[in-house]
């Protein structure tokens, strides 16, 4: 029992602290933004602007005050990408939260747009950069490459050596 | 031609950076395979280890005949070739070494000891070494009379290695040969028979450089005994 509550504990310290969908503290995201809308509302948006390729990248949305109409929020990537967030009128200290699967993107891409708007009118744009993971495998095919081209160095730098010592020797014996 | 020799190594040097280009860029990422990157070892590891058995069965006619009518001639291309041979058998082996860690998994040692076709290239690869270490001695007619009989015993382990895929139990593929060279597809083709031309006219480059060493080497010898 007790093993299995240090490992427990020793898991969970180790375990990466991926981002909680409704935290909308600085120290969750790396990026915050703010969209002003009727009654001088503010809706805060949190993210990351680092999108990675096969993680789900999330977006917090956090209305401190109640708000007299319903709000649509469109975040839209461009292309048929966007997801949208309705938060109902006389919601208050409101939070939502909406997410990108990580299939959404195949390639990377740096400064993509993202561009949120509110009920259509209103807009802000926000610079994402989509990134992709070097792939696991790569280390053995730079391994191999490396042995290869060391193999080919070694042996001519060898027959070189030997070569200029050779010359060397041949002409100091014919003088 | 002066510089033939040299012209052939470029060219073959040039080759080898195409088949690079070729497979690493040019082609992208491989389907059908676990490591789909590692697998670009592809275009360096075949070539080299097609480019192996030829260095080694140099070694093995050059036996032949210096046993035959104890021709030196003979016995500078096998003592050369020997040497290419363990060059170009260690590329073969370390890049196989890589993939089949990427594509396979699993522990190296165990793969070396239950996979007959690993098993019996590397066998080969180290009977060599044997060979290489065993001519470093000072010569004789003796010493190479040996050696060409440890040359010539290659005729067995050659055969072994190249076969051993096809009738004994292993996992390497076997596509030279076979009615998998037909189904491959053309691009890789393409990069595969570029990189054994590359191959090719690197050996070529480097064997004359190691046969031309080979040759001063025994005249300083016989000017320095005469001197003597």
């Amino acid at each position: 029992m007790k093993y299995r509550l240090t490992l427990l504990s020793v898991m969970m310290l180790l375990l990466p602290v991926s981002a909680d969908p409704y935290c909308h503290q600085d120290e969750c995201f790396t990026d915050k933004a703010e969209l002003v809308v009727p009654n001088g509302q503010i809706v805060h948006i949190y993210y990351n602007s680092l999108f990675e390729i096969g993680e789900n990248w999330f977006i917090v949305i956090w209305l401190e005050n109640s708000t007299d109409n319903d709000i649509d929020l469109v975040f839209d990537f461009g292309g048929d990408i966007s997801k949208s967030v309705e938060i109902k009128s006389g919601s208050s200290n409101y939070t939502d939260s909406l997410s990108f699967s990580g299939s959404t993107f195949s390639s990377e891409r740096f400064d993509t747009e993202l561009n949120v708007s509110f009920n259509g009118n209103n807009h802000i744009i926000l610079e994402i950069d989509i990134n992709k993971k070097p792939a696991e495998d790569m280390v053995y095919l730079w391994g191999g490459m490396s042995v290869f081209w060391f193999a080919i160095g070694a042996y001519v730098l060898y027959i070189s050596n030997k070569l200029r010592e050779l010359s060397k020797k041949v002409k100091s014996n014919n003088e | 031609m002066k510089y033939f020799r040299e012209l052939v190594g470029s060219l073959g040097f040039l080759l080898i950076l195409c088949t690079i280009y070729f497979g690493l860029i040019h082609v992208g990422p491989a389907k059908f395979f676990t490591a789909p990157n590692a697998q670009k070892l592809f275009y360096l590891h075949v070539p080299s280890g097609l480019i192996t058995y030829l260095a080694f069965m140099m070694v093995v006619g050059g036996s032949s005949f210096y046993l035959y009518n104890k021709s030196n001639y003979a016995d500078n291309i096998a003592k050369c070739s020997a040497e290419l041979g363990l060059v170009f058998g260690f590329m073969s082996l370390s890049s196989g070494t890589f993939w089949m860690k990427a594509e396979w998994g699993g522990d190296i040692v165990s793969r070396f000891l239950t996979d007959m076709r690993l098993a019996t290239t590397l066998a080969m690869w180290l009977l060599y070494i044997a060979y290489v270490v065993y001519r470093r001695q000072p010569e004789t007619s003796n010493l190479k009379k040996n050696a060409a009989i440890l040359g010539l015993s290659g005729m067995l382990m050659i055969p072994l290695s190249y076969f051993s895929s096809r009738f004994l139990r292993s996992h390497h593929p076997v596509i030279v040969g076979t009615e998998d060279q037909g189904s491959l597809d053309p691009s890789l083709r393409l990069g595969l028979y570029m990189g054994i031309l590359g191959f090719l006219l690197l050996y070529y480059f480097l064997f004359m450089l190691r046969f031309r060493i080979e040759e001063l080497e025994k005249t300083y010898l016989e000017k320095r005994m005469e001197n003597v």
